[in-house]
């Protein structure tokens, strides 16, 4: 088949495209057979195919362009600089919103304030009271082994007198007043322990109270 | 011809012979350095070239030459950018199909 018949067919198996790519398929070739030193009368190269083999491929091209696209890369192109704007953007967005939601939350808790301002003071008054309570008991169990301490240093000095006139009550009274002494001193300094170790506790456990009200009030900013 | 060529090889074969020139080739001289390398039909080779066009990759224009229009084609920074990537992607590939391909 020579170049004129080869053009003529390839511009019939093309009718299903368009004009515009038709001729620009039309174009290419013809350009493409100048350049290859092809004139209307010389034979086509067996290279080039048949007409019909070559509007098929254009035409699967075109109409299949997904086929085509085996390669990752060609629809993740600007894959990588879209995932770091989007990095970006949320961050810078978080910071605009608070900024611009501040001036509604003060003013929200102006409004509200009646209910969570007695809340709080009702909050630290159980606390107050509890943390007295406590206290109190402490203070109550180391009165108690104060007694018990005085009880037995009187029963041993009651002993130490009896000692002479009545020796075995005397000596009895002297061990029940080392037992009463011993028991009321251990008692008293695990209670001073206690004491010890209670009040820094609840001093730290107010300042957790206070940094954790900070921190949500952060938060929610 | 032992191995196909795929579609993105291909894309890579055609978008670095157009590059080869500064000014860019044409479609002739572009099918004869491609089938320097891989044995390709003219009739492979147009779709792809039209198709790069498409995807911005390559841009085209014309020069009169011997009194007739000649049309050219020229790769753009995208393409440029995509060829790049290619390369990459080529060097890993046969790097790691040489390592095991070619080992004694």
């Amino acid at each position: 088949m020579n170049r004129s018949e080869f053009m003529k067919k390839l511009e019939e198996f093309l009718a299903e495209l368009s004009p515009s790519e038709r001729q620009e398929a039309i174009d290419y070739y013809n350009n493409y057979m100048d350049d290859a030193g092809i004139g209307n009368d010389d034979k086509v190269p067996e290279s080039i195919g048949t007409p019909e083999e070559v509007a098929k491929e254009l035409k699967r091209s075109i109409l299949n362009p997904d086929i085509d696209f085996m390669a990752d890369e060609k629809v993740n192109y600007n894959a990588p600089k879209r995932h770091f704007d989007e990095k970006y953007n949320n961050n810078s967005e978080k910071k605009k919103r608070s900024s611009g939601e501040m001036a509604v939350i003060i003013i929200g808790l102006i409004i509200t304030s009646p209910i969570w301002f007695s809340l709080a003071i009702a909050l630290l008054s159980v606390l107050f009271g509890l943390s007295m309570a406590v206290l109190g008991v402490l203070f109550g169990f180391f009165a108690a082994a104060i007694c018990l301490v005085a009880t037995g240093i009187w029963l041993g000095a009651a002993g130490i007198s009896m000692i002479f006139t009545e020796t075995s009550v005397g000596l009895g009274m002297m061990g029940a007043g080392c037992i009463v002494l011993s028991i009321g001193i251990v008692a008293a300094v695990v209670i001073i322990n206690c004491i010890v170790v209670f009040f820094p506790w609840l001093i730290r456990f107010i300042e957790k109270m206070i940094g954790k009200i900070k921190k949500s009030g952060g938060k929610k900013l | 011809m032992t191995f196909t060529t795929g579609a993105a090889l291909l894309d890579a074969i055609v978008l670095a012979a157009v590059s080869k020139e500064s000014d860019g080739s044409y479609g002739y001289k572009i099918t004869q350095d491609v089938k320097q390398v891989i044995d390709v039909s003219e009739s492979t080779l147009y779709p792809v070239l039209r198709r790069l066009q498409k995807d911005d990759c390559l841009h085209t224009y014309d020069r009169q030459c011997d009194g007739r229009n000649r049309r050219y084609y020229k790769v753009t920074e995208r393409g440029s950018a995509q060829l790049n990537l290619y390369r990459g992607e080529w060097r890993e590939y046969s790097s790691k199909i040489s390592s095991l391909l070619l080992a004694q």
